[in-house]
């Protein structure tokens, strides 16, 4: 899974957003990293989408124009978690290093 | 509407109408006061994206089977557009005017042209073991046809047929199966026989003699395409190896394999296609999605 997709799939863990809500919190999630382009956005849930990653929600019509939002599937949250957990595997294979070289010191 | 949004919307309506363009405007209006490069490049690369089929998701796997399905219909172009030059009705002249009886050759041809075009219309609607099947008697027409000139496999576009039979052997013995309009294949079989190495100019004169100038062409668009599909690169690097393993043959069969400025200029003519191929590897791999 690409950064991209991970923090996209993360934005949703805590509800429905629509587009432009997902751009803001991908971007306040990954620290102001990743900067979606809105045509980014539309190939990355266009493709999620179709992988049953997400789906869409709800749609308002706003300024006369359709706004949907997009929900985390099962599927997809569990796609998040696993790649959450191979993400946090990694991460222990150089801080739980650091962690022992700290504590284990010869006498 | 305003300027602003005027200018997005055009861009917008770039993509296919199943997707949500008024839902796109929103959005892009929603992030963007002003008209930004960054967004415009990005909704024309999203778009490009979504006509062309690059816009699905595709693991290791599903990626090699469409590029290698791309790849055995581009070589099928190439080599059936080496059938129109060795058919009817080019080189009616040479057929009649020849006393050795030179019309098999020629028959054989047209045969095979019309095998190579019902294997791009079999395999662009996913039919692949028809298409598996009609290309190799493809292939064996187009050897016999070839060979009115003498050795078939040094010359021009020899290897595409025995390629593209080979690709589609093997995506045929795969379960996968990817459908689209065979369309644009077709069309390009006629500009095929002068852009692509096909020795036209031997026919048609020397002043069509364009085929190294069109590759170079094809394969700089072919990079820059890579930034929205790195399958497309990897089709044309097949159409490149193809020309090089004609050159390979030629320098075998004249015995300069060992020739050091000779083995310089192979590499010079490999060149373009190790090229595509690490536009293809960067371009897979720096996918942002």
């Amino acid at each position: 899974m690409r950064e991209t997709t991970y923090f996209i799939l993360a934005a949703l863990q805590d509800g429905p957003l629509h587009g432009y809500a997902i751009i803001q919190r991908a971007s306040a999630l990954s620290s102001g990293r990743i900067q979606l382009a809105t045509g980014t956005l539309y190939t990355a849930l266009e493709r999620l989408t179709t992988a049953g990653h997400i789906r869409v929600v709800d749609e308002q019509i706003v300024n006369g124009r359709a706004r949907r939002s997009y929900e985390l599937t099962t599927e997809g949250g569990a796609a998040l978690t696993e790649h959450a957990e191979q993400l946090a595997a990694a991460a222990r294979v150089v801080t739980e290093r650091r962690v022992n070289r700290t504590v284990v010191r010869p006498a | 509407m305003t300027t602003v949004e005027r200018r997005y919307a055009r861009l917008v309506h770039l993509y296919p109408s199943r997707y949500p363009r008024d839902e796109i405007l929103d959005t892009v209006l929603q992030s963007n006061a002003r008209f930004t490069a960054r967004e415009a490049f990005g909704l024309i690369v999203g778009a490009l994206r979504a006509r062309t089929g690059a816009d699905v998701h595709r693991g290791p796997a599903e990626f090699l089977h469409s590029a290698s399905r791309l790849a055995a219909l581009a070589l099928l172009v190439h080599a059936a557009a080496g059938d129109v030059l060795r058919a009817l009705p080019l080189d009616v002249p040479a057929i009649l005017q020849s006393p050795d009886g030179i019309v098999q050759y020629a028959t054989a041809g047209l045969i095979a042209l019309i095998l190579h075009v019902t294997t791009i219309v079999t395999l662009a609607r996913g039919a692949y073991r028809v298409s598996a099947a009609t290309a190799v008697l493809g292939m064996i027409a187009a050897v016999v046809s070839a060979s009115r000139f003498g050795a078939a496999w040094v010359q021009d576009g020899f290897w595409a047929a025995p390629m593209a039979a080979l690709l589609i052997g093997v995506l045929a013995a795969t379960a996968r199966r990817e459908r689209s309009s065979p369309m644009w294949w077709l069309l390009a079989i006629l500009p095929a026989v002068v852009l692509l190495p096909t020795g036209s100019g031997a026919v048609l004169g020397v002043a069509w003699f364009i085929e190294r100038q069109a590759f170079l062409v094809m394969a700089v668009l072919a990079i820059a395409w890579s930034l929205l599909d790195a399958r497309v690169p990897l089709a044309v690097a097949a159409l490149g190896l193809c020309n090089l393993l004609t050159i390979v043959q030629i320098l075998l069969s004249a015995g300069w394999a060992g020739d050091g400025a000779v083995a310089g200029q192979l590499a010079l003519a490999a060149a373009p296609t190790l090229v595509l191929l690490a536009a293809a590897t960067v371009s897979r791999r720096r996918s942002p999605i």
